[in-house]
């Protein structure tokens, strides 16, 4: 009786002929991570605005960092949660932005030395995320 | 490298879909597998190989020496 319970256990563990699958991998327009950088930039957008526009106190061009460091978590979370494919496409991504970023923040170095101009430093880390996206579609195409 | 994971999973009439969901990677990476653009890690070579219950060396061959990633 045992033997006859357990070869019907086992066979329906069995490979079957067409597997379905409840994976989901949702939209990437629906992904916490996408949404909280849309939340994130609009914020920037609002508090500067604000501060150049209306009589606002200071401590408001702080309110940003906050959708800010959410978005930096979902981020961590959803590379955590990636397949190893994924992460080495990110992981490529990452590199391929520092590397640029480092040509960009000497290129920036040059101009200033060289007296041609004032570089918009405050800039680098929206380049660094400019190119990161960049280097992400060119990499995830690669592997498509 | 090569390897026999298209037709392994043919055999079986598995969709991407179906087989990305028995090994839990995303369907990208069996494609991405299947077309020779990414070489697997070792233990996703030996999932694949337990999953398809064959050696992992009858799976996967050496090709022209270009690792494709």
């Amino acid at each position: 009786m045992l033997d006859i319970l357990s070869n019907m256990l086992y066979s329906v563990d069995e490979v079957p002929k067409v597997m379905t699958t409840n994976r989901t991998f949702p939209s990437r327009f629906t992904r916490p991570v996408f949404l909280w950088a849309v939340a994130a930039a609009l914020t920037e957008i609002l508090v500067t605005w604000l501060m150049v526009h209306r009589q606002v106190p200071r401590w408001l061009g702080l309110l940003p960092v906050l959708p800010f460091m959410i978005f930096f978590a979902a981020m961590v979370r959803s590379v955590l949660k990636m397949d190893e494919m994924q992460k080495r496409i990110c992981l490529e991504s990452a590199s391929i932005a520092f590397l640029l970023t480092l040509i960009i923040t000497a290129f920036f170095g040059g101009i200033e030395q060289a007296g041609i101009g004032r570089p918009p430093w405050e800039e680098v880390g929206g380049f660094m995320m400019l190119l990161w996206a960049g280097a992400y579609a060119v990499s995830a195409w690669r592997y498509r | 490298m090569k390897n026999r994971l298209r037709v392994l999973r043919a055999e079986r009439e598995w969709s991407q879909a179906d087989l990305a969901g028995r090994l839990k990677v995303s369907r990208q990476t069996v494609n991405a597998i299947e077309t020779g653009k990414y070489d697997p890690s070792l233990p996703l070579a030996f999932a694949i190989a337990r999953l398809f219950k064959q050696p992992i060396e009858t799976i996967f061959e050496p090709g022209d020496g270009k690792s494709a990633g």
